[in-house]
Order: C-alpha cells, then structure tokens, then sequence
C-alpha cells in the first residue's frame, strides 16, 4: 500500500505541469458545448460535460 | 488555504465543490444553473486571464531581452541616500513593475538590488511589499480592476473614479512606510517633501488615466510618473558623493529597455482616446445572451448579457500589440540570446497555469454561490451584523480574500459580489465600498502567504517566512485601518 501510494505521489510530482494542463483544459474547454446543451435541454450532454468539469476539478484539487 | 495552507488552484477546486453540494442540496440548485453559471464564470475568467497572460508574456520579453536588468543596475547608481533608494526603487520602481507585471515580480526584482545596496534582507523584502501596495489594483494592466467590473457588471467609467482616489490616499501612507522601513522616524521627516510630491504625483496619474479609461496603463503610468520625478530629486538627495555613477548610467539602453511598455502606453492611448481605431477594432465582439435562471427555492437571476469580450480592442489585444513592436525592437538590437523564444513561451505556460487554474475554479465557485443565492444570504448576515460599521469592515474584507488566495484579482472576484449586494441593502454607495474592497485586497495582496514566499526566498530567508508576516501585518494592517476610517468618512460625508 505504501509503495503504491508512494508511486502516485512520484507520478503526482513528476508530471505536475502537464496534469495542470489536463486540468485546465477539462475546466475551459467544454464550455461553449456546455451552453448550447443547457439551453437546449439535453439533459445526458449536459451531465457529461459537467462531469468533465468535475474531473478537472478533481485534477486540479490532486495535483496541485 | 490558510488552515491546510493551500494553493489558490487546490482551495479554488475544493470551494468549488463545496458550493456545488451546498447550493444543490440546501438551497435547490439545479443542473442547469450549475451549467450555466459555470459558462458566465468561464466567460469572467477569460475576461480576465487574457491580460494576466499577455502582461506576463510581454514582461518575460522584455525580461529575456535584459531590460529589466539595465533598469535595475540605472537605479541604485542615482543616490547614495539609503531612504532616497529605497523610495526610488521600493516604492517608484516597484509600483512601475507592478503596473507592468505583477505576481510578484515587484518583489523578485526589487529585493535582490536592495540587498545588493546594503539593505537588511529583512528591509528588502518588507519596502517593496509595501511600496507597491497601493498600485496593485491598477497593476498587471489592471486585471484586478477588471476583475471588480467582471464580477459586479458595473461599467469602468463608474467604478475608476473612487477606485483610484482611495489608492492614490492610500500611495500616502505606502510611501511614508517605505521611508520609515529604510531608515526610520528622522528619514520620514527628512524626505517629507519628496514622499508628498511622489505620492502625490503618482497618485494623480493614476487618478486621470483610470477616470479617463486608460485603467489598463493606470499604474504604469503612476510608476513611471513616480520614476521620473524619483529620478529628478535625487539630484537634491544624493547622499554620499555619486556624481561619476550617475555619468555611468547608458541612457540610450534604459530607452531601449524600456521601449514595450513605451510602445504599450502608445498603443493604449491610440486606442482608448481616437474614436475611429476604437471603433474599428472594437467592432468584433464575443457577446453571449443568458436566460432567466432560478433555484428550486425561487430565487431568480435575471435574464442578460455575459461579459462581453471585445477581441482586438481588449486589454490584452493591446498587449499583444505592444509585446510584437518590443520584440521586434529588441530583435533588432540584438539583445535576444539563442533560445529566447522558447524559454519566453515555457515560462509563460509555467507561471500561469497554475495561477489561471485557481483563478477559474474561484469564479466558478462564486458564479455558483452568486446564482444559487448563497451570496444574498452572506450579504444579509453582513448587513445585519455590522450596519453602520460596515464601511469600515469593508476593506478588511477584500485583505482578508487577497490574504486567502494570494490575490487581489482573486480576492475581487470572490468578495466583490458580496460587497456589492451588502452595500445594496445597507443603501451605502457601490462604488465606495467596491473600492474599499480592491484597496483592502491591494493591500492585503501584499502580506498573502504566497508572496512572501516569493520576497524569502528571493531575500535568501527562507524559514523566517513568519518574521517577515508580522512586521509587514503591522504596516499592512495600519494601512488597510486608515482605508477603513477613510471609507467610513467618505460614506458619512456622502450620505450613503
């Protein structure tokens, strides 16, 4: 357990920058599909681009 | 952030989440409004984000070309008056870096000199911090001011004109501490006069650029103004004999260095004040219409308009304008070394993801908050609990959410809402209070944990972080008290 958790933290540091990236880009990027699915009512597209929105969050809450 | 001691990305993605349960499960959010806002939060932080990061690309141009460098060794070579150098540098220079750069280049530039000129590390670290206080609203091409107005909907024109008056008062106090950090009481009376015209100077440019739409070089040129007038009176405060120094300076390279934000300052007066080039390069613009959006306890926001962004005549399309003249400026030169280009471009990415990741998940969680009426709620206790006191409580407010996230853009955006409604229902003036918020957020900015990270370990005293806090809590907390009586003035005498 701990040399697992001793990995993710290595994998956590080393790629640090790039993951922040990843982060940053699941936070803006969905935006404009976002808009058009909540104005349009559909409700599953709208799940799904939030739930991007989420595991960027989520990254962004790991990583930095 | 300051009980785990997170960063602003870490604490902004954890409020986030925060506000995403409480608005959903205690006061009926649903997905749409969760959708929606976080598409206005996104149109915000773009607003936003777009000048933090062409201010930051332009300052690293001009950064790798030596610029910044030639400045710093003109400086120190103009008085050997230790409270004159620091007023030059900590607080004239400073200011001019802040309304340039900011995130702590201020600090990272000015305290390595000052150390270089005798100067205690303690002293290097807390004159700069100080210095630049009052400037950091206006500062980074004005991404905090632009922050307030994203974050309130109220126009530039309404909010600059109280904005910068309370900051150029606030310049006053900035620069008195500066002197007494440098030198102590007998400095403060000797360089009375300089501090007051300095101050007053500054302040003054600030004042006239923001009211007249040039918000964006608004600082810039009060730290300019405060460089030249600096640069004249140390003709009368040399101290120790510097008079063959002063013939070393090679003024031709200072132009040189100083030639981006020469060319920004033009492109942003051509812009903002020739009503044909505004109109022609304003005439696209990225507009989208909200619908009326309401919780499940129906409380309603208003149909409307996003932020509205102006592509070739935004802050930051002025600072592209400006970055391309300075890069071919000093290309021509020949002041690029091999790999300058790339070197600008990574650390670009480097320094400001990080930043625009806290800055975005903090727009969102107040975009949340704001529109599942969680907002409202906060503004009432406020009102309720501080009433008439509440001018005064003002300012702290924004230092404590500069303190918090280490930003008065941050601090802005997460509190300017709040204050706003709070100054609705108590029937005080908007613009008074939101400029109590940015004063307090400026000036809190300067004690958040992350920059004096940046001034210790730039100072080589790392560990003595703490030291550096309580002697800066002192000044910083004496200033943000004197905004705070200032408001409470200003409110009285106003009527609201």
């Amino acid at each position: 357990m701990d040399g697992w958790m001793k990995e993710t933290s290595d994998f956590r540091a080393r790629n640090k920058f790039p993951l922040q990236v990843v982060a940053f880009s699941m936070i803006l990027l969905p935006t404009p599909l976002l808009f058009v699915s909540a104005l349009s009512g559909l409700d599953i597209a709208t799940w799904f681009l939030m739930g991007i929105v989420g595991v960027g969050m989520v990254i962004s809450l790991w990583v930095s | 952030m300051i009980g785990f001691r997170w960063g602003a990305a870490k604490a902004g993605a954890a409020g986030w989440f925060t506000a995403l349960f409480v608005s959903v499960i205690r006061f009926g959010a649903g997905f749409d409004l969760i959708a929606l806002s976080h598409v206005k939060a996104v149109l915000l932080a773009l607003d936003v984000l777009l000048i933090v990061w062409s201010a930051f690309l332009l300052y690293r141009v001009v950064d790798e070309a030596g610029a910044i460098e030639v400045l710093g060794k003109a400086l120190p070579k103009l008085t050997g008056d230790k409270a004159m150098q620091a007023l030059l540098i900590g607080w004239a220079f400073a200011s001019f870096l802040q309304g340039v750069g900011g995130f702590g280049v201020p600090l990272a530039v000015t305290a390595p000199l000052m150390i270089g000129l005798g100067f205690s590390p303690l002293a290097a670290v807390v004159i700069p911090s100080i210095g630049h206080a009052w400037s950091v609203s206006f500062g980074s091409l004005a991404s905090s001011f632009q922050a307030l107005i994203a974050s309130t909907g109220l126009p530039g024109p309404l909010l600059a004109p109280e904005t910068a008056l309370v900051l150029g008062l606030a310049g006053f106090g900035c620069g008195f501490m500066v002197t007494h950090a440098a030198d102590g009481w007998p400095a403060v009376r000797r360089l009375l006069l300089p501090v007051l015209i300095l101050a007053a100077s500054m302040g003054f440019t600030q004042y006239v650029l923001a009211t007249n739409g040039l918000w964006n070089i608004a600082a810039l040129g009060g730290g300019s103004v405060g460089l030249v007038l600096g640069f004249i009176m140390t003709r009368w405060f040399r101290g120790e004999n510097r008079g063959s120094e002063r013939q070393s300076i090679e003024w031709k390279r200072v132009l040189i260095a100083l030639a981006g934000y020469i060319a920004l300052s033009g492109i942003v007066i051509l812009v903002q004040l020739i009503e044909p080039i505004k109109s022609f390069l304003g005439a696209v613009v990225i507009r989208i219409s909200f619908p009326e959006i309401s919780t499940g306890l129906g409380y309603i926001t208003p149909a409307g308009e996003g932020r509205n962004i102006s592509l070739f005549s935004h802050a930051s399309a002025m600072l592209l304008y400006a970055t391309l003249v300075a890069v071919l400026v000093y290309w021509l030169s020949g002041l690029f070394q091999p790999g300058a280009g790339r070197r600008i471009v990574s650390t670009t990415f480097r320094r400001m993801i990080p930043s625009s990741l806290g800055i975005v998940s903090m727009v969102a969680m107040a975009q949340i908050m704001a529109h599942a009426g969680m907002t409202d709620v906060l503004a009432q206790g406020l009102a309720q609990g501080f009433g008439n006191v509440f001018p005064f409580v003002s300012p702290w407010i924004g230092a404590l959410g500069a303190f918090m996230t280490g930003s008065n853009t941050n601090s802005n955006v997460v509190f300017a809402g709040l204050q706003f409604r709070t100054a609705d229902l108590l029937g005080l003036s908007a613009t008074l209070i939101l400029a109590a918020q940015t004063a307090g957020g400026a000036i809190g900015s300067v004690v958040a944990p992350t920059k004096v990270i940046v001034g210790a370990t730039t100072a080589e005293m790392i560990g003595q972080e703490g030291h550096i806090m309580r002697v800066l809590l002192v000044y910083t907390g004496l200033l943000i008290a004197a905004v705070g009586i200032l408001i409470w003035i200003m409110s009285t005498w106003t009527g609201g």
